[in-house]
């Protein structure tokens, strides 16, 4: 094994390289990447980098640092366009790359609405560029309203930004309840009264039939009943597809993602992480079928340093299963989900969930339990998560739960008389 | 072995390694509670309820390495690193 590509140069990518290097392997290495920029961490793109006064800098890693202790080749600003998985060959630009090992971690693209893509005033969250625009135009005098199309997380995260300076914001969704395939129906209603409780206007249940914009500039929008809606700035949130164009004619097996084995082996020698991968994770075969592909900061890493170990030496190739975890930040709270949210039961153990928080919700699929959602309470999920790994029952989770309640009741008795003590 | 700034995941069980003892070092301007740490080695690191991170030990624990060390690598904010590896 002497040479290992990594295409993509985000968060999977940078792990790829960097826990190959940590392990010892002395081969080359170089680490392909569509965008002019260093590998930077997105999370913050459609949260702080946006309300931040001071934008903070979202690189990961300084040019130094590759060509020095990570004696890898970066060829960045231009995607990988083709890949012959027979020659062990990738195109990039007009050069050719031979590979001995290859891991594919090229992420997904932002949807867009057609049509729209060059209408000023009109947005998606995805790049670095995208937020650097984005930051922008809501921040400019003129942005009064700001308009989100899609309420998943990332249009969520954006809403929250534009309350937060002060705009007036509606988001606007196709579905009735927001978010219910991530979290499902009940508690996709009880984050949208998150929303609600910070002076966001959720429209739900609604199409929007065509964006309005006056000299190339977006002025708002027409619902499908007909309605119009006036506003500034437009952000489109409606998801993100794999960015697998490139493999056409690979081989490869593509299906909203890079289909792979539970190694994550896509081919012979090729491997795949992050938001383009898809593979089956044993962790939950019995309980939700097939595979599963994450768009979650957690699994890209995970799925990055792994893919490359198992590039350089496929022999030592082990099955990847994961307990999925994200995080998002509303206003001033934060959800946070572990695991999945399949499965026929959900209960909440803790708080409240009928005004948006704080709260902690459990799920079950047959006798386990399967993921934890909590508001604001973030000293919940993670005890949960270890449960969800561990293939626990739901009853193990339920007798977590009351020691948990047991645990706060102390705290806020002990809380109460220090308070009495004091005065 | 290469010095990162922030090691990438580590998996696999090398627990053979000379006994050393580790210190545990918190980057407390980086740590956001996001509790990763807590779920891959939850007898050292506990998130509280206001969301900070409580440290159990300042020294990984013996037989604690692997699991401290995972904690380490999946930290989002890359808050932690072991000293005197
Ligand atoms: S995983 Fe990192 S950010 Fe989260 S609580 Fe642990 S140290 Fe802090």
């Amino acid at each position: 094994m002497t040479h290992l590509v990594v295409v993509g140069a985000s968060l999977a990518g940078l792990r790829a390289v960097e826990a190959v290097r940590r392990d010892g392997f002395d081969g080359d290495v170089t680490l392909v990447g569509a965008e002019e920029h260093l590998p930077y961490d997105r999370p913050p793109l459609s949260k702080e980098y946006l309300s931040a006064d001071e934008c903070p800098d979202p690189r990961y890693r300084e040019e130094e640092t590759f060509a020095g202790d990570l004696d890898v080749e970066l060829v960045l600003g231009t995607p990988a366009s083709a890949l012959d998985t027979t020659a062990r060959t990738l195109t990039v630009g007009d050069r050719t790359l031979s590979y001995d090992g290859l891991v594919i971690a090229t992420g997904a693209h932002a949807r867009v609405l057609p049509g729209t893509e060059h209408l000023e005033g009109v947005h998606t969250v995805r790049t670095l560029d995208d937020a650097i625009a984005l930051r922008a135009a809501l921040r400019a005098e003129h942005a009064k309203r700001l308009t989100v199309v899609g309420a998943g997380f990332i249009g969520s995260e954006v809403a929250a930004v534009g309350r937060k300076l002060g705009l007036e914001v509606t988001i606007l969704e196709a579905l009735e309840t927001p978010l219910a395939r991530a979290v499902g129906e009940r508690m996709g209603r009880a984050l949208t009264h998150l929303h609600r409780r910070h002076g966001t206007e959720v429209r739900t249940g609604v199409a929007v039939e065509e964006v309005l914009s006056e000299d190339g500039r977006v002025t708002g929008v027409r619902l499908g009943d007909g309605t119009e809606l006036a506003t500034d700035v437009l952000v489109v949130g409606i998801g993100a597809r794999p960015a697998t164009d490139w493999l056409e004619g690979s081989g490869l097996t593509i299906d909203d993602g890079v289909v792979a084995d539970e190694t994550l082996a896509a081919a012979p020698g090729v491997y795949v992480a992050g938001d383009v991968a898809r593979w089956p994770n044993a962790l939950f075969t019995d309980v939700a079928d097939g595979t599963m592909r994450l768009e979650h900061w957690t699994s890209a890493a995970d799925q990055g340093g792994r893919a490359a170990r198992h590039a350089v030496d496929p022999s030592a190739a082990k099955a990847y299963e994961t307990v999925p975890y994200f995080w998002s930040d509303w206003y001033d709270g934060r959800v946070q989900f572990v695991g999945i949210a399949a499965g026929e039961d959900i209960e909440v153990v803790a708080g409240d969930d009928t005004e948006g928080g704080p709260f902690t919700a459990i799920y079950r699929a047959g006798d386990r339990i399967v993921g934890a959602l909590a508001v604001d309470m973030p000293a919940e999920v993670m005890k949960y998560r270890r449960l969800i790994g561990g293939r626990k029952s739901w009853d193990d989770a339920l007798e977590l739960a009351e020691q948990r309640r047991r645990q706060r009741a102390e705290k806020a008795r002990r809380a109460a008389e220090e308070q009495g003590a004091s005065t | 072995m290469v010095a990162l700034a922030a090691p990438g995941e580590s998996w696999h069980e090398d627990t053979t390694r000379e006994e050393v003892s580790m210190k545990i070092q918190v980057d407390w301007d980086r740590c956001t509670g996001m509790g990763m740490c807590e779920s891959l080695a939850p007898d050292v690191f506990e998130v509280d309820d206001d969301g900070s991170l409580i440290v159990h030990a300042e020294e990984v624990p013996e037989g604690m390495e692997s699991d401290v060390r995972e904690a380490v690598a999946a930290c989002p904010t890359e808050a932690l690193s072991l000293e005197g590896e």
